[in-house]
């Protein structure tokens, strides 16, 4: 099956519905519209959908959502927020064609790395990214409401990803361990 | 949202809103000269794009993803739907089948089951890491008392607020109540502290309940539970077992009051704690709770009616016995036995052992940093700051140089002094650190790391200028003439190379690296245990020297022929031995504690790098990403790992090319490849052997006591965690030599690279710090504990 991918049009209500039900359906944490509002419509390039046809009126049935801002004033970060493939088209590398997506678009706008967080026990993400050259940097203890632990994941694009924030521009090197947010992917 | 909404509700709502009147004074324009704006609103809307956010252009979108929804089942808290019972529940009737038709138990029967559970719920709430108001403050009369102490602040009240005119309500069941509410107001005090994080170390969401903040004094709430004791043992009507159920659950409930001494009042008394563990003990010991509490008396109303700003979730279910109380408390007495160190590096052991083999329950890590480091600018109320820290110094490197007399002089301690105060910060910061949570342990180190380098940087320049800093030396290899000693220097040196260490390997413990990494980590490691190894050596050439010097007084003496010029010689000879010779003997002592446990750490990652080594000359394991990707960049990921390393001034991060050949060094081929092998299996051999007579000589040590023993281990007060520690990492050094040989009958088969792949598998009992390379199926899930 040939799936297609195309980069969300924020103007169609529907698919931001289903991505929303796409993504409440398998993810123990709970967001808001105002989490899905926040990257959607700031960053409505660097969410892709997967149809399993052109027809207009297919709903996805994989997404991901992604946002890309400068970091601490040092570098820019490309962030996964959420990824989520329909349960009965898993398998098919779907999840994988749509990150590789999303990461050449934020490589496109100049992201120095590209991060994400996800549960230490999900060894599907874990084997995902980790495929793709995302190594972990650290441990977050009891990070998700179901009380999981969760990993930091980071892919380095540039060489300014593996140079302290600190050093890029001068500031507080405490500030840059506690960036936490608690997304998941 | 009608849907969702209970329609009787809609029906309570807008009876509520039509008694609203408007205030009798105020002139309200007339209908007519009002404009409907419900069609403006309304097209305007449907004018919208999807994309279009109506919002004020300062508002940031991120603070709207901390947010609730309404509506939405899983984050509207209005939406929980409760049962007529837990609505209608009232605190001010008693619970009795004697006097109320609708009741099947007596009231000691309920009250019993709702202390019961409250205290089971305690241990669910601190122990297993559950939400407060999904536990303690979902009991209807912990948020009763709480309303309750904080409408009587400030005022002269008896605390007695429930008034049912039944005993067992209004004194056994008010006293444990407030009791629990006392011990809640103790585990915020802590929390506050800054020791623990709120959500991933504890969860203290009071739900806009200010009573946990204006409690009682604790004899009022220790009376009260006096009370509520005596009033048990005076009545004979209830069952000897009933009698003694809610005895213990009070006299538990007193203790855990009183346990707020050991921060209000720095207490040292373990009695409430020894009191505790037995009072649990007899609860265990008990038959099962049976009696069940009023319906509606536990309930998620509270997450309804009060201010939420969670998700809703459903109650938890309460610990099945006490036991969670035991590590709590255990862990508690091992926390307040600190006051018994009685010196720096026995307090620096304390800390490096108490939490380092599993880790410590969340209120004992709280409290440690918390009676350390006191609120009266003392160090366990022992030391000021200024003088924890020089003893520090001294223990490591300052004692007996000239570095330490000139701190007593102008300009040099002036100079030191801001610097001195930077480096107690961080030297704070480690004690901090040693309490917490496994994942930000190793976090907190990174943070060090910067620190100690920069306190390193300041104080060598401070040092270099210094006049007398020629004679703080020592000769060096031949060729190298003299080399500085620099004390402060060398300490902060000392502290952030251990840093260094400690932060690398809990990356193998948190399962952070993979097996690709492994040889970079270890290797990485070995090169700054080396780099640590060199500076201990320095320190102990320099007291090694003053020793000699002292000795070299006594022959000196004997040259001298009787006189006055002798006498003045020999008294200065009596108070070196006397003074200086045992307080440089003990700081050696110390040191060589530093290197053999540093020895063991070189030791067992240049096991593990040549452990390497050997897997990648069969091909089973290259120091390159497995994964094939066009986004993958071998420099780059090296770098990203390496990336808290990469400021450090000294020890400098070796290149990555360097770690590249290093590696080579380590691969084997042919020709001779036997002969090659069987010389890389001795010195493999060598490095366990050196391990284990490293791990021998150091519990040995422990096991002696610092009393006159050549290695000063400081562990008299942590002994069992020491001992275990170093138990466990000879166990693993047995593990790991086991595993090798495994490997080995592997590579004697010529299994094939195609099917086998290396993990790294930590298994219980053994070091995270130090896993094993397993060769297994390539199918085969990395097997963690």
């Amino acid at each position: 099956m040939a799936i297609i991918y195309k980069q969300l049009d924020i103007n169609n209500i529907r698919y931001f519905d289903r991505l929303k039900e796409l993504i409440d359906a398998d993810l123990s944490e709970p967001y808001s519209i105002y989490v899905y509002r926040y990257f959607l419509n700031q960053w409505p390039q660097l969410a892709y959908l997967a149809f399993v046809d052109e027809n207009p009126e297919s709903l996805p049935i994989g997404c991901i959502i992604c946002k890309n801002e400068i970091h601490r004033n040092s570098r820019m970060r490309g962030y996964i927020g959420m990824l989520a493939v329909q349960k009965e088209f898993r398998g098919q590398g779907i999840a994988k064609k749509l990150v590789e997506k999303a990461i050449d678009t934020m490589i496109g706008n100049g992201c120095d790395e590209i991060m994400l967080e996800t549960e230490v026990e999900n060894l599907a993400a874990l084997n995902l990214y980790e495929g793709m050259g995302f190594i972990r940097m650290k441990r977050m203890f009891r990070y998700y409401l179901n009380e999981g632990d969760a990993f930091k994941l980071i892919l380095p694009i540039t060489e300014r990803s593996s140079i302290r924030s600190t050093f890029l521009m001068n500031q507080d090197p405490i500030a840059e361990t506690q960036d936490i947010s608690k997304l998941i992917v | 949202m009608c849907n969702e909404i209970d329609r009787c509700d809609i029906e309570k709502l807008d009876k509520t809103f039509s008694g609203l009147k408007l205030h009798s004074g105020r002139k309200w324009p007339k209908p007519e000269t009002l404009t409907s704006i419900k069609d403006l609103i309304r097209d305007g809307c449907q004018a919208l794009n999807a994309e279009e956010i109506v919002k004020v252009p300062t508002f940031d979108l991120f603070e709207g993803t901390h947010s609730l929804e309404i509506n939405n089942v899983k984050l509207d808290s209005y939406l929980i739907r409760l049962s007529d019972n837990e609505i209608n529940f009232s605190c001010f009737i008693p619970y009795d089948k004697t006097s109320n038709p609708d009741c099947d138990q007596e009231d000691f029967q309920y009250v019993v089951a709702i202390v019961d559970r409250l205290v089971r719920f305690i241990i669910t709430w601190v122990t297993d890491y559950q939400s407060l108001p999904t536990t303690v403050l979902s009991c209807r009369y912990v948020e009763y008392m709480l309303k309750q102490i904080a409408d009587v602040h400030g005022i002269d009240s008896d605390y007695k607020f429930l008034n049912t005119n039944n005993g067992y309500f209004d004194k056994v069941l008010n006293s444990s109540v407030l009791g629990i509410c006392y011990f809640g107001a103790f585990v915020k005090k802590l929390l506050k502290g800054g020791g623990i994080f709120e959500e991933e170390d504890l969860n203290f969401n009071s739900m806009g309940l200010d009573g946990f903040d204006m409690m009682p004094p604790t004899r009022t709430v220790l009376m009260l539970l006096s009370e509520g004791i005596n009033f048990i043992q005076g009545d004979n009507s209830i069952s000897e077992i009933d009698s003694q159920r809610l005895q213990y659950l009070l006299k538990l409930i007193r203790c855990l009051a009183m346990f707020d001494t050991y921060l209000s009042l720095y207490s040292e008394d373990s009695i409430p704690l020894d009191e505790a563990l037995e009072l649990v003990k007899n609860l265990n010991d008990l038959p099962k709770c049976n009696y069940t509490p009023p319906i509606g008396s536990f309930s998620m109303l509270i997450q309804k009616q009060l201010s939420n700003q969670f998700p809703p979730k459903e109650l938890s279910t309460a610990a099945e016995d006490f036991s969670g109380f035991i590590k709590l408390i255990q862990d508690l007495k091992k926390v307040i036995s600190v006051y018994q160190v009685s010196s720096p590096h026995e307090l620096m052991q304390f800390a490096t052992f108490f939490n380092k083999n599993e880790q410590r329950h969340v209120l004992a890590r709280a409290l440690f940093p918390l009676i350390v480091i006191k609120d009266d600018s003392s160090v366990l109320g022992k030391w000021s700051f200024a003088e924890a820290l020089q003893s520090h110094l001294q223990f490591f490197s300052l004692s007996g140089t000239n570095a330490e007399r000139a701190l007593d002089t102008e300009p040099f301690r002036s100079l030191m002094d801001p610097i001195a105060q930077e480096a107690l910060n961080v030297l704070f910061e480690w004690y901090q650190n040693s309490s917490q949570n496994t994942a930000r342990y190793r976090q907190g180190y990174n943070r060090q790391l910067l620190l100690w380098d920069s306190v390193q940087a300041q104080f060598e320049g401070i040092e270099l200028k210094f006049d007398g800093s020629e004679e703080d030396s020592v000769e060096g290899p031949p060729g190298y003439g003299s080399i500085p000693l620099m004390p402060f220097s060398s300490w902060a040196f000392i502290m952030k190379t251990r840093a260094m260490i400690e932060f690398t390997l809990k990356g193998f413990d948190l399962d952070i690296y993979k097996p690709f990494e492994a040889f970079q980590m270890f290797w990485f490691t070995f090169f700054l245990a080396e780099q640590l190894e060199a500076c201990l050596q320095k320190v102990d050439t320099f007291l090694q020297n003053k020793l000699n010097a002292i000795h070299a007084i006594n022959k000196r003496m004997k040259k001298l022929k009787a006189g006055e010029k002798k006498e003045r010689l020999r008294e200065h000879y009596r108070t070196e031995m006397a003074v200086s010779y045992p307080s440089i003997h003990k700081n050696k002592a110390w040191l060589r504690y530093i290197s053999t446990h540093n020895n063991i750490i070189k030791s067992l990652c240049l096991f593990e790098t040549f452990q390497f080594g050997l897997l990648k000359s069969y091909g089973f394991i290259d120091n390159t990403a497995s994964a094939k990707n066009k986004f993958v960049n071998e420099k780059l990921i090296h770098d990203l790992r390496f990336k808290p390393f990469s400021s450090i001034g000294v020890p400098e991060l070796p290149s990555y090319n360097v770690f590249q050949e290093a590696l080579e060094g380590f691969v084997i081929s042919e020709p001779m490849m036997k002969a090659k092998q069987e010389k890389v299996l001795s010195f493999m051999d060598q490095q366990l052997s050196s391990a284990t007579s490293d791990i021998k000589s150091i519990l040995i040590n422990i096991e002696i006591g610092d009393f006159n023993s050549d290695i000063l281990t400081g562990t008299r007060l942590i002994k069992e965690d020491a001992v275990l520690y170093y138990s466990t990492l000879q166990k693993t050094i047995d593990a790991l030599s086991l595993n090798n040989k495994t490997s080995l009958s592997i590579f004697k088969k010529g299994a094939s690279t195609d099917q086998l792949q290396v993990s790294l598998k930590c298994e219980s009992g053994l070091s995270g710090y130090f896993p094993l390379m397993v060769l297994n199926s390539k199918m085969h899930k990395t097997d963690r504990k």
